[in-house]
């Protein structure tokens, strides 16, 4: 074979799977995300008024001890751009939670960020206590239901996206199996973080 | 190795390049006024009680219908609530809906050929005044004028919501192409479909 051609093959490969979404990112994280995992959450007033303080620490010390380069910790203060925690309600019904990511755009509007293509200059996380109390997955109580949701949404504030249903990970979409990482999760946290 | 070896994947490379420079990752805006500009889409990873089988999902859904969207989605009533500091709490589309067939209703179902559905998605405005598109884990909402077989909850609030997400409404005339390129894992929403089509004989 010609020389020159083996290490073109190679580019072209590398570029094909580039172009497909396949690499390098792992098969369940997002490309984009904040600049560092090691970072504050403020907790809104919902929060405590509905009691699920404890349960939202647990979710953010769920995700410590994994990597070294991933802590959340907790803040009091609104400057700075920390993640923001919140309880509230939806007329979805079914839908548990969700965590959108904001980003600052050229005219330094904050508006909603594509996870996947973005860098994210914040993330909020809601937890729909009129849902979780009602339609929990078989066998569960409402307080796992809470710990698996609150879990698996400050997952995604880490650029960890939906893990396939057949794995066992508290980051699948649909119902919550788990209520804190999984080797799976830890697998693919140190993925996009390093160890 | 032979040159056409090379050529190939050559091309391929550059298929493929063009293909995600116009896929998912492309950004369009809009002004406010709704001018014809496409609108700034962005999907919100989201959680949610699942169903994999026809069972389970019949079981959870108090309203199950065929039916047929009358308006298209940017006509439709988009709601939005905001927490107190401004941060986005909710978002929705009700989507007005031609009942054409009735296979699972509550016993005080009103006598009535419309409905009005929860979709998660909607039309909100954003800081820079321009209009995005979120919706609730990449879902697609349902198209005008094209038939559906649909789940359908009452929601706290008393209204009658999409449950399933994607999988919880099928395009049933092969029209909505978006509907049907939705089967994103292990082909459940192809297999939950052959199943509803038996069993409703649709």
């Amino acid at each position: 074979m010609n020389r020159a051609i083996k290490p073109s093959l190679l580019v072209c490969l590398v570029l094909s799977l580039f172009a497909a979404g396949a690499w390098p990112a792992g098969a369940t994280t997002y490309w984009g995300g904040e600049a560092s995992a090691i970072k504050d959450a403020y907790y809104d007033g919902s929060v405590a008024s509905y009691g699920w303080g404890s349960i939202f620490d647990s979710g953010r010390s769920n995700w410590g001890g994994i990597s070294s380069k991933v802590s959340i910790g907790k803040t009091t203060s609104t400057a700075n751009y920390p993640d923001k925690y919140y309880v509230g309600q939806t007329s979805n019904a079914n839908l548990w939670g969700f965590a959108p990511a904001y980003k600052k755009d050229a005219n330094g509007n904050i508006v909603l960020a594509d996870v996947n293509y973005d860098t994210w200059l914040y993330c909020t996380v809601s937890a729909y206590e009129n849902t979780i109390k009602l339609n929990q997955p078989g066998g569960l109580t409402t307080s796992q239901t809470i710990s698996s949701v609150t879990t698996h949404e400050i997952g995604h504030t880490l650029s960890l996206g939906h893990s396939p249903s057949s794995e066992t990970s508290v980051m699948v979409s649909a119902g919550a199996t788990n209520f804190s990482p999984t080797n799976y999760d830890k697998t693919e946290l140190k993925s996009k973080w390093g160890n | 190795m032979k040159r056409w070896v090379y050529y190939i994947g050559f091309f391929a490379t550059a298929i493929m390049i063009v293909i995600a420079f116009f896929g998912q990752g492309s950004v369009k805006t809009t002004s406010e006024n709704g001018s014809s500009n496409p609108i700034r889409e962005v999907s919100i990873p989201a959680s949610y009680k699942a169903f994999d089988s026809l069972g389970t999902l019949e079981q959870d859904a108090d309203l199950i219908i065929v039916g047929t969207p009358l308006l298209d989605f940017e006509q439709r009533e988009h709601v939005a609530t905001y927490y107190d500091d401004g941060t986005l709490q909710d978002f929705y589309t009700l989507t007005e809906i031609r009942i054409s067939k009735i296979m699972k209703k509550p016993t005080d179902f009103p006598v009535t050929d419309r409905i009005k559905a929860v979709e998660p998605v909607g039309l909100i405005t954003e800081s820079d005044k321009l209009q995005t598109k979120v919706k609730a884990d990449h879902y697609s909402e349902l198209k005008a004028d094209k038939k559906y077989v649909m789940f359908l909850k009452k929601n706290t609030f008393g209204q009658y919501s999409l449950i399933n997400m994607n999988n919880g409404k099928f395009n049933l005339d092969g029209t909505d192409v978006s509907d049907l390129t939705q089967d994103g894992e292990s082909g459940i929403k192809m297999k939950l479909k052959q199943q509803i089509e038996s069993k409703f004989g649709l």
